[in-house]
């Protein structure tokens, strides 16, 4: 069974910009693939689709095996989305409260969320933030957050849209790091125009006008 | 950037910021109450419920100075009350004072006394609470006596989303500043009419994107909270203590 | 004009608290009908909004300086009702957080700064609409509302305490209002200009659907 499975991906947006336009793209378990691409080329519309945000037009998306369309709850507890701005991802007071949301969300006991914040939190390397209130860290934190706050519903894929936009490069090398432990334990799939996210990731492909234009198989051919 | 202008002090530790927010919350309220409902003319009532919310106060290591500055925000009222006190009161001219050219009546001076003492240790009390919560463990009691979820939400985002929009406000001011120094003030209504204009359109879009993490995460439209709260024996404590004070209040003096 | 606790009597300040809720609540429940969950989040981040653009400040006469209350321009940009459960926020956290108005009276103060503006004012700016068309009408609108709600704010807020017995309204009446006749004119200023600004750059924000 394949981690994700997409055939012929159509959007367009109610104003009538096409953003997707014919996106066909497999995924194996236990990989990690990069969409790279100019602005505007269709990377966040294709990542929306991945945890069934957008709503689908044309086309068949499969996610371990479920069919988006008829199991778009399971989907999401699958996929962890991880926008751009971690301020649109931590609207809760406290850390505590976003981690929890998503598990809260599911349904789950109370003990078992609170084993999930701080399993998740620790993930990240911040143990003991729980009590913290969010907009007292710092961007790098936030980011971590971020990255906890879809962790805590244990997803099999993580989907992250630009995840080291904005770093300073202290901040980028230990999150680079972060990131390559995650990549161990799931499924990725990281939209960017960084090229140590390529270096991360088994295949790199290169999305245009809607379209996937090309897999780069090696970094340097991305500037023939 | 640290903001701590919401809710200062909140984080220093002393037996009264431990204490369990529902407890703190039902104490406000009742104290409210008690002080709106107790005659004015029983004057030594109110001195014991001031000797009560100073000791906590004085409990709760919040500098007095801050919190008695804090208070002065009822004193346009008071003045606002006190111009008016020469033509209250009617006829009551046995009690009345002459102040100046002007005649206080016994009973003005009671309605103005009325609000001065109310109205301060009204708020006073209410300062030794948000100056001893935080804003989330605040909401958090709110939440568990049942005021609606709807409004912790919103709240909720209210209190996470200030400080993004202050600090917004804070770099277009300084982008400002940075190309027009000084203004003259019709530029300046103009000008602060495009910073608000430009910060309500990233507000706006802003709400879509939450929006869209938070579905990502499962939310269907039912609010489901979570909290960190249980009471502790200092809860009890406190709350069977502050009730029999107060009641000793109303009953013995 | 937050009217601290003790300013009013029992009977004043139960009546305008059952009103407040009793709108508050409707407009909650039509809200939730009307947006569905989407307006969970929106309407949070718009009381965050409105909460920074109250403390900018602008200059008026003698070194004071005055800021918006934003009822009008609220409703102007989402409605009456949506407009009435983003004010009703922010006077809640204004009276809890910043002692800027009481408990007992925060009914009051509720309706005065905030319904008064969003229900009233957008009645007022819809009725000039009809009047002067275009984006003129919509700018003179909420001008003249912005204006008029915090007259009306001010001149309520003057019976309600003489209805207290707290101030005679001879006296409260005239304070107040000529007071506000100032301030409202800044109201009226920022509220025009946001509109003029959002009109020549997102003239789409203007267009969101109502409630």
């Amino acid at each position: 069974m394949k981690a994700i499975e997409i055939k012929n991906l159509h959007y367009t947006y109610p104003d009538g910009t096409k953003a997707l336009r014919g996106i066909n793209l497999d995924v194996e378990r236990e990989e990690s693939i990069c969409l790279i691409g100019p602005n505007g080329s269709g990377k966040s519309t294709l990542l929306l689709h991945l945890n069934g945000i957008l709503q689908l037009q044309r086309g068949r998306v499969r996610v371990i095996g479920m069919d988006l369309r008829k199991k778009t709850r399971e989907v999401r507890s699958k996929v962890g989305l991880v926008f751009q701005n971690p301020d649109d991802q931590m609207f809760m007071p406290t850390v505590f409260e976003d981690v929890a949301f998503g598990p809260v969300n599911m349904g789950l006991s109370e003990w078992e969320v609170k084993r999930r914040v701080r399993k998740a939190l620790k993930a990240v390397g911040l143990e003991r933030f729980e009590h913290r209130s969010s907009h007292h860290l710092s961007y790098g934190e936030k980011k971590r957050v971020a990255i906890a706050t879809v962790l805590s519903m244990e997803p099999e894929i993580l989907v992250l849209d630009e995840p080291t936009l904005a770093l300073d490069p202290w901040m980028k090398k230990d999150f680079m790091k972060l990131l390559k432990e995650l990549k161990k334990h799931h499924t990725m799939v990281v939209a960017g125009h960084d090229l140590d996210l390529m270096k991360l990731c088994n295949r790199t492909y290169l999305l245009n006008d809607g379209k996937i234009v090309k897999e780069i198989g090696k970094k340097s051919e991305i500037f023939k | 950037m640290k903001h701590h202008f919401l809710d200062q002090h909140s984080n220093l530790h002393s037996p009264i910021h431990v204490l369990d927010p529902r407890v703190k919350i039902i104490a406000l309220f009742s104290f409210l109450f008690f002080i709106i409902f107790t005659p004015i003319t029983q004057a030594p009532k109110f001195a014991f419920y001031g000797a009560l919310v100073f000791s906590i106060i004085l409990i709760s290591r919040v500098p007095l100075k801050f919190i008695l500055k804090r208070s002065s925000v009822i004193v346009p009222f008071v003045l606002l009350v006190a111009v008016g006190l020469p033509f209250l009161g009617g006829g009551d001219a046995a009690g009345s004072y002459n102040i100046g050219i002007f005649r206080i009546t016994h009973s003005a001076l009671l309605i103005f006394l009325n609000v001065l003492v109310k109205s301060w240790l009204c708020v006073l009390a209410m300062i030794v609470l948000t100056t001893t919560t935080p804003f989330p463990k605040l909401l958090n009691g709110f939440q568990r006596l049942k005021l609606p979820k709807i409004f912790i939400m919103i709240l909720s985002f209210m209190y996470r989303f200030i400080f993004i929009a202050i600090d917004e406000f804070g770099r277009m001011r300084r982008a400002r500043d940075a190309r027009a120094p000084s203004l003259g003030r019709i530029q300046h209504v103009k000008i602060v009419g495009c910073m608000i204009g430009t910060l309500f359109a990233k507000s706006y879009e802003r709400g879509e994107r939450v929006y869209t993490a938070m579905r990502s995460r499962g939310f269907n439209g039912e609010i489901k909270l979570t909290h960190e709260l249980e009471f502790k024996r200092s809860d009890i404590f406190f709350f069977s203590s502050f009730f029999s004070l107060l009641i000793l209040i109303l009953v013995v003096v | 004009m937050h009217i601290p606790d003790g300013f009013l009597s029992v009977a004043v300040w139960a009546s305008l608290w059952v009103v407040a809720m009793l709108i508050l609540v409707v407009a909650v429940w039509r809200t939730n009908k009307k947006l569905g969950d989407r307006h969970v989040p929106l309407l949070g981040v718009l009381a965050a909004f409105i909460f920074a653009a109250q403390m900018l400040n602008v200059p008026v006469a003698g070194g004071t300086s005055g800021h918006m209350l934003g009822g009008v321009l609220i409703a102007v940009f989402v409605g009456p009702l949506a407009g009435s459960i983003v004010m009703g926020s922010i006077f809640g956290v204004q009276a809890i957080f910043f002692q800027d108005g009481g408990i007992t009276t925060m009914g009051a103060n509720i309706i005065n700064m905030g319904l008064i503006g969003t229900i009233l004012g957008y009645f007022i700016y819809q009725s000039v609409k009809k009047v002067v068309k275009g984006d003129r009408g919509m700018i003179i609108g909420a001008g003249v509302a912005a204006w008029i709600a915090v007259v009306l704010a001010s001149a309520a807020c003057a019976f309600e305490l003489a209805a207290s017995g707290t101030s005679p309204l001879g006296i409260a009446l005239p304070a107040m209002v000529g007071i506000h006749v100032i301030i409202g004119i800044i109201e009226a200023a920022i509220t025009i200009a946001v509109i003029s600004f959002v009109l020549k750059t997102r003239a789409d924000l203007l267009k969101l659907p109502k409630i």
